[in-house]
């Protein structure tokens, strides 16, 4: 019994940067996605009869983080109507916080893609699950995720090709209408 | 997919050099990676100590 708390321990131990790389990529913000974490390890803890040692702890663990930010989103999706998904209060954080120019870039594309779509490509492609693991953690069909997958890499080569060339946001069209109505 | 690791590939590939998805990919990684190699906060070590803790205690109490 001792010895197998001390190993559930380790290997969550183990698993934590990861699963936290993974929150982060998924909401954009360091002290959210440490909540989140924080609130995962303790579900995870609570929980920790279901789990069968040996199999994959990484994967139980995303599964247990996923479900605690949908759930959350949820609660908060009744107070708010957010229909633009994870990212939309994250607009005044601070862009000094990764590193280079590139990954500043990276970053604001990846806060483009659908939810559905960031998540996906982030397990497949980053987190090092295979396809069948990734469907399995967001409880989705296989082709469900490859297609998902497909997506998030089109429209990330979009984004990444086009910025730079233009930076026409909205603002470039809406500011004139928007300072002639207040004119008149 | 997961076929590009390279390490020392040139600090900043000129953009439609070579597969654009292998791009994606490599900027994926690098930017997991980065918050990855983070170090851990230590309030996540304090809470499974006190997990640790308060869940061997309640053994004992037995």
């Amino acid at each position: 019994m001792e010895q197998g708390q001390t190993t559930f321990k380790r290997e969550m131990l183990a698993v934590l940067p990861s699963l936290r790389a993974f929150a982060i990529s998924l909401i954009g913000r360091h002290d959210q996605a440490d909540d989140l974490v924080q609130d995962t390890i303790m579900k995870a803890w609570a929980k920790q009869e279901q789990f069968e040692m040996g199999t994959n702890m990484k994967a139980w663990l995303f599964t247990i983080l996923r479900n605690e930010l949908y759930s959350k989103l949820r609660k908060r999706g009744r107070e708010v109507q957010d229909s633009d998904g994870l990212f939309t209060e994250n607009l005044a954080q601070h862009p000094s916080q990764y590193g280079s120019l590139d990954m500043q870039d990276f970053k604001k594309a990846l806060e483009k893609l659908p939810d559905e779509q960031r998540e996906a490509i982030i397990l497949v492609g980053a987190s090092g699950f295979s396809y069948e693991e990734a469907a399995e953690i967001c409880g989705c069909a296989l082709g469900t995720i490859k297609s998902r997958v497909n997506r998030a890499r089109q429209r990330l080569q979009e984004l990444l090709q086009v910025s730079g060339e233009s930076d026409y946001g909205p603002d470039a069209v809406s500011a004139p209408i928007t300072s002639r109505a207040f004119a008149s | 997919m997961n076929s590009v690791e390279t390490k020392t590939s040139g600090r900043k590939p000129p953009i439609n050099a070579g597969d654009p998805n292998a791009q994606i990919a490599m900027k994926l990684r690098s930017f997991y990676r980065s918050v990855q190699d983070e170090a851990l906060p230590q309030r996540f070590l304090d809470l499974l100590e006190k997990l640790d803790a308060v869940e061997s205690g309640a053994q004992r109490a037995e």
